[in-house]
């Protein structure tokens, strides 16, 4: 009897502790919602436009953006399952290169915040991936913009971005995998660089 | 995919099942085996969400690749500055006047297609801001119902041409094509293409096919002046591996949400 007591209370705890967890999560939509409201508030300080912060300001923004992004994952699905045959040391290269593939892509020029709004549509949760559908309205045009979040150590994390159809982690991957298919990960590896230091060139002269 | 999925999972299954009766050394062999699984089996699910997104097949590579490179060149070295000199010379709001003109111009594109794919409270949208704008709009330089409220809006985006018509039709792309000046495209959109023009009141005009040309060109040079900042071409190109694959799949993948709409 007291075995079968202690068991019970055993299981109400570990019930309340998951009630409790639960609580504490936040739901894919207010997840996207908190990451987009720091993304406005960093973009409404003028101090971010200026050039001689840039720096400083990219630190910050990726600062934030690893929070609601996983950049690992980002990376490993638009590297495929090629992935599947990489080493650790490779896989950390390539998710390194990427990203500063994508800071220097995206965030060449830091935009002003000027009054885009955001509609949160609708929200799809499928066991531990979902899907959060905005509408993005920028003067007189409308951009749909989809997030698609997973669960990574137990908090909703951003893996893709879909604006009007088009998939930045299937982007990607069309082209990485034209890479792979023909070479070697050395070679993507490579190229990504590459592609970085050409950007950076670019920046540097446009910056005299 | 969802069943092949679950035939893995199955086959799991039962191995496991197998192992578990078995002696210790190959209790280690179904731990490695399920790793691999586990690992396969997330690409298989990230997969899975865009498992409803249609391949298309790229024959033409090489023919394809050639002009895509020309037109890059093109767009950076000859378009791109032709804009922004004019951009320069001429004020945006009349280059907002004349992008006004061209749309209202259209209108008979949108219409048509609007109704032939049921999209009748986009069809009287159209009708309504058409004839409001050639009206009160002078001819359609104006948009006069530009900031409207709501039921300006249809339920469902309007219409783009006869290519998202016949693919909600159900026809497919057929190959992937790449234009000299004109881009990205495909059998089925080319077709939608030639529809379109059928439907163009310029077809009609008395010009002689220079000044067609010159017309199309002009429009084309105005709607790239008031994209000069950020445009989607130059933020989807400017961070690519390989730009000719990133336009490919980022048209092929558009193309496929505006049949969805």
């Amino acid at each position: 009897m007291k075995k079968l007591i202690l068991t019970l209370v055993l299981v109400c705890l570990l019930v309340g502790a998951a009630a409790a967890q639960e609580q504490d999560a936040q739901t894919p939509k207010a997840r996207i919602q908190e990451g987009m409201d720091n993304l406005i508030a960093m973009l409404s300080d003028p101090k971010m436009q200026e050039p001689e912060h840039h720096d400083e300001a990219i630190a910050e923004l990726r600062k934030v953006a690893e929070q609601f992004i996983d950049f690992g994952l980002v990376t490993k699905f638009a590297v495929g399952r090629p992935w599947l045959d990489m080493s650790p040391q490779m896989r950390t290269d390539l998710t390194n290169a990427f990203v500063r593939l994508l800071e220097r892509s995206y965030l060449k020029r830091i935009p002003a915040y000027e009054g885009q709004r955001i509609e949160y549509k609708n929200e799809v949760v499928s066991g531990k991936k979902a899907k959060v559908l905005t509408e993005i309205f920028d003067k007189d045009k409308k951009i749909i913009v989809e997030f698609r979040l997973r669960i990574v150590d137990g908090r909703w994390m951003i893996y893709d971005v879909v604006a009007e159809g088009v998939s930045l982690v299937m982007n990607y991957r069309s082209q990485f995998s034209a890479v792979l298919d023909s070479g070697t990960p050395e070679d993507l590896l490579r190229l990504i660089n590459e592609k970085v230091e050409k950007i950076d060139e670019v920046q540097k002269s446009e910056g005299q | 995919m969802a069943a092949a999925l679950l035939v893995l999972v199955f086959l799991l299954g039962m191995t496991g099942a197998s192992f578990a009766a078995d002696t210790a050394p190959k209790q280690i062999l179904l731990a490695q085996t399920v790793d691999t699984g586990e690992g396969g089996d997330e690409f298989d699910d990230f997969d899975s969400d865009y498992s409803d997104e249609e391949l298309v097949a790229d024959p033409l590579y090489y023919w394809n690749l050639t002009w895509f490179n020309i037109n890059d060149f093109l767009y950076f070295n000859a378009f791109k500055p032709v804009a922004e000199g004019y951009a320069w010379l001429i004020p945006v709001r009349p280059r907002r006047w004349v992008d006004n003109f061209f749309t209202n111009l259209l209108f008979p594109v949108r219409f048509v297609n609007n109704i032939l794919t049921g999209k009748f409270d986009a069809a009287y949208m159209e009708t309504s801001k058409f004839i409001a704008n050639t009206s009160f709009g002078v001819l359609g330089f104006g948009d006069v119902t530009g900031g409207m409220p709501r039921n300006w809006e249809p339920e469902r985006p309007t219409a783009d041409g006869l290519g998202q018509t016949l693919g909600k039709a159900g026809i497919g792309h057929g190959v992937y094509l790449y234009w000299p000046l004109i881009g990205p495209s495909s059998i089925r959109e080319s077709v939608g293409w030639v529809g379109d023009a059928y439907m163009d009141p310029l077809t009609y005009g008395r010009f002689t096919f220079l000044e067609f040309v010159a017309i199309r060109a002009y429009s084309n040079l105005n709607t790239l002046s008031l994209q000069l900042q950020g445009n989607e071409y130059e933020a989807l190109t400017e961070g690519a591996v390989d730009k000719y694959a990133a336009v490919r799949d980022a048209y092929i993948r558009y193309r496929a949400k505006k049949v969805e709409e």
